[in-house]
């Protein structure tokens, strides 16, 4: 089952900073989704906007025709599972633990013996299983990853968010988490939203790219419709070649000496820095 | 692996958590000698001398009450005394316990009036300790003035001197 | 060489274990899946905790026994216990001095020893949870300092909300409360960082500091004695019309606080995450503060300020049971209980007119040392 999640002429500012505004964006066919675009533009920013963490200052929301603002955190919860950015922070928890957290929408306060078959599943799913009853805190990063993962899924969500899930992980974690994602997304026919740094990987998993620059959509469409040179270009100052590779665009950075590189250089809205703190400090 | 502790390194804060025990203690050691300065009239140490009767000998005898901390909304006190003859010195006790409005808790003790002695009134309170029994005069601050040992053989009257 | 060795034999075992584990999941002969063992594994894992729980309330239990026996009144062990067993039976019956004694000064004093240690253990383990600072302790927001000026108040000017027995116990609550009070509507505005609550604890507690100062300077030695009696934390002032209200504060405080368990834990993972799951995060912090508050000063403004049980209780309860707030609430008060009636019995050893918060400080400052010198950043 997928929610449809539409934004529809969606502002929003952090006190007079204007971040973006006029967003209409129509997410209703399950699948990976990528958003990408520079830093400080605002994507986790959107991704705080579909569960309600942050109020928008303009436009709306909807969750399958629902306005957001008008749902309850519980309500949404159970549709929508959010992992945020991993942060090195590490608790003394076992996994299951950690990952019974995301039964709290369904079960408040006690914990049911279905919670503890849903977690075991998710936790199978996310080939944790044997680190079950291990505690959190002597994982590596890549089995942290797949924890916060299993706990999204725990929440039986129709959308599952995550924030650059793959940018603390070496190269074979991130293309393993990427294809898990997009599997994930395909059996279990969701949607899963990820904001992604990496454009070959988002490329090469995605079924739909989704590109902010400078307080707008840029692209949205396939990868192939959305990462050409002129977008790489346009977005990221920097210039490319793109080869199609299985289909999929695969994108070739040129780094010619020649060419001056500023090193204030800002692809996203002015206040670069101070989007990158407040967006740091919501998840906190 | 001390030394990666938010408070840069074990010397540190060994000698902070020595600071505070030895604070502490301190504080205690200053706390007791102000006590001693200034007695605190329910807690110091009352003696006494005893003059009667003893199996139709004459007997004299002293002993010391102590205050006993159980705690300080109730006063417990113990008085230990020995009382001797020509022949024989016995060992005593007697507890009395003090309510939140520094008379003989009247469960244990029982109230036989008022007398005056030498200027002061004082309430008269009937008890026992260990087959003995005792007359209390109090007076003030859960102070006896006077302490009146009846019982078996025992015709013993004891004063409060210090 | 050797150490080449000892990896492959490793690795080969594990291999072989595997395969059995592939073999057993194809056979489905034991019919014990992967998931099954998973979930008995962790239905044992909670069988374990709970029974942690059980072994620190044992603890507990055997230092309230020895503490009642224990007294400046020398009375046997044996005559305490036939006592209190005595009591039980013949709930009207009279009692002797030495029964009076144990029940009316003792059993109070025990009792209020027992229920500081829980209330204070508890808040601690949550304020640590909720700041996520292992140095965290029920005072943190300053509320020691504004009970002892408003017991300042009550014993030197006899200034008293409430006139009588507990007029400074009323005293105490309301005015440690200014501080709690300060940060909560704080943080119904915005979220108080850590270096917010720390300052606005510590610029109050030197203006309250300073009234009370002058107010010492001013009164008479008994009562400036008195004062620092008080301050220091004490058990001399138990008696049986306290003891309901403590066991109040504690029992609902800690049932509070246990219903919140879930979110605490969640609230590890940090505010959007909590969100996210559907956690109204700014209700349940302020929730979680104004209880924590009034535990402590609903205990502090019986005893006093007693200092390390709410910060090394919860530490030490942690070792038993671990991080999850579920178990670990209930554990650091017993924890805390056990601690407290432990110092009550180094007291009534060691120096019977020594007020118990001064061997709170000289056992607790030692264990919390200890503690913290041997963490390693991950234990929290």
């Amino acid at each position: 089952m997928s929610v449809r999640i539409e934004a529809q002429d969606l502002g929003v500012s952090y006190g007079d900073n204007l971040i973006w505004e006029h967003i209409n964006l129509d997410i209703n066919q399950p699948g990976l989704v990528s958003i990408l675009g520079p830093n400080g533009v605002g994507k986790s920013t959107f991704m705080y906007t579909i569960n309600k963490i942050l109020e928008p200052t303009s436009g709306r929301v909807l969750l399958d025709g629902d306005d957001v603002m008008e749902l309850s955190f519980k309500d949404i919860a159970k549709k929508v599972a959010y992992v945020p950015q991993s942060s090195g922070e590490t608790f003394a928890m076992t996994v299951m633990d950690t990952v019974l957290m995301g039964r709290y929408p369904h079960s408040g306060y006690t914990v049911t013996k279905e919670d503890v078959e849903i977690a075991t599943d998710c936790l199978i799913k996310m080939h944790m299983g044997e680190y079950a009853m291990r505690n959190f805190n002597e994982l590596s990063a890549g089995q942290h990853q797949r924890v916060m993962i299993a706990r999204g899924l725990a929440q039986m969500p129709e959308l599952l968010m995550l924030d650059e899930p793959t940018s603390n992980l070496d190269i074979y974690h991130q293309i393993y988490t990427m294809r898990l994602l997009r599997d994930i997304a395909h059996e279990r026919n969701m949607t899963v939203l990820i904001i992604c740094h990496d454009l070959n990987i988002a490329s090469r998993f995605s079924d739909r790219v989704i590109i902010f620059r400078k307080g707008t959509v840029y692209a949205d469409g396939t990868a192939q419709e959305v990462l050409t040179d002129k977008t790489i270009y346009d977005v990221y100052n920097v210039k490319a070649d793109i080869m199609p590779v299985d289909g999929r665009p695969y994108v070739i950075f040129h780094a010619d000496e020649k060419d001056e590189l500023d090193p204030d250089h800002q692809c996203g809205t002015v206040e670069d820095p101070a989007v990158e703190e407040i967006e740091k400090e919501m998840a906190e | 692996m001390a030394e990666q502790t938010a408070f840069g390194g074990k010397p540190i804060v060994i000698a902070l958590v020595m600071l505070i025990v030895v604070g502490s203690v301190m504080m205690f050691v200053v706390m007791e000698a102000w006590n001693t300065i200034n007695p605190n009239p329910y807690e110091v140490p009352r003696t006494y001398t005893f003059e009667g009767e003893m199996n139709g000998e004459p007997c004299t005898g002293e002993g010391v009450m102590t205050f006993k901390n159980e705690s300080e909304v109730w006063h417990v006190y113990s008085l230990d005394y020995t009382l001797s003859t020509a022949t024989v010195s016995e060992k005593h006790h007697f507890g009395v316990l003090f309510n939140a409005s520094d008379i003989p808790d009247p469960d244990l003790y029982e109230y036989l009036g008022t007398k005056t002695v030498e200027g002061m009134e004082l309430g008269l309170w009937k008890g026992e300790d260990s087959g003995i029994g005792y007359v209390m005069y109090v007076g003030d601050k859960c102070s006896i003035i006077q302490l009146d040992i009846v019982s078996e053989g025992l015709n013993i009257i004891g004063h409060r001197v210090s | 060489m050797a150490k080449i060795k000892y990896k492959t034999t490793i690795n080969n075992i594990s291999q072989k274990l595997r395969l059995s584990e592939t073999a057993r999941k194809h056979h489905g002969k034991e019919g014990a899946t992967e998931a099954e063992n998973i979930i008995n594994e962790y239905r044992a894992y909670k069988y374990a905790k709970a029974l942690m729980l059980i072994v620190v309330l044992f603890l507990c239990l055997i230092a309230l026994g020895v503490d009642i026996g224990l007294g400046p009144y020398s009375i046997d062990f044996i005559k305490v216990y036939e006592e209190i067993i005595n009591r039980f039976f013949d709930w009207g019956g009279t009692l002797d001095l030495e029964g009076k004694i144990v029940w009316e000064l003792r059993m109070p004093r025990v009792l209020t020893a027992l229920l500081a240690g829980l209330g204070l253990a508890m808040a601690g383990s949550a304020m640590q949870s909720m700041m996520k600072n292992p140095l965290a302790d029920p005072y943190t927001t300053g509320i020691s300092s504004g009970a002892a000026l408003g017991a300042t108040l009550s014993i030197t000017l006899g200034i008293a909300l409430i006139p009588g027995n507990f007029g400074t116990v009323a005293n105490a609550f309301v005015f440690a409360l200014i501080p709690a009070a300060f940060i909560i509507l704080m943080s119904i505005y915005r979220k108080p960082s850590p270096a917010m609550i720390i300052l606005s604890g510590i610029s109050l507690m030197y203006i309250f500091n300073a009234i009370q100062s002058y107010l010492m300077i001013i009164a008479d030695p008994n009562a400036a004695s008195a004062v620092y009696n008080w301050t220091v934390g004490t058990l001399n002032g138990a008696s049986w019309d306290k003891v309901p209200f403590l066991f109040a504060v504690a029992l609902l405080g800690g049932i509070v606080l246990m219903y919140m368990a879930r979110i605490l834990n969640t609230m590890n993972s940090g505010d959007a995450y909590s969100k996210s799951i559907g956690i109204n995060v700014n209700r349940s912090r302020i929730i979680i503060l104004v209880t924590i508050s009034m535990v402590a000063a609903g205990i502090v403004s019986f005893t006093g300020i007693i200092g390390f049980i709410g910060l090394v209780g919860p530490h030490i309860a942690r070792i038993f049971v671990g991080s999850d707030n579920k178990i670990l609430i209930p554990a650091a008060g017993l924890m805390g209980a056990g601690l407290m009636l432990l110092a009550d019995c180094v007291v009534q050893i060691v120096a019977e007119t020594m007020p118990v918060g001064i061997i709170t400080s000289i056992i607790g400052g030692p264990i919390f040392m200890f503690l913290i010198l041997r963490q390693k950043k991950e234990v929290w």
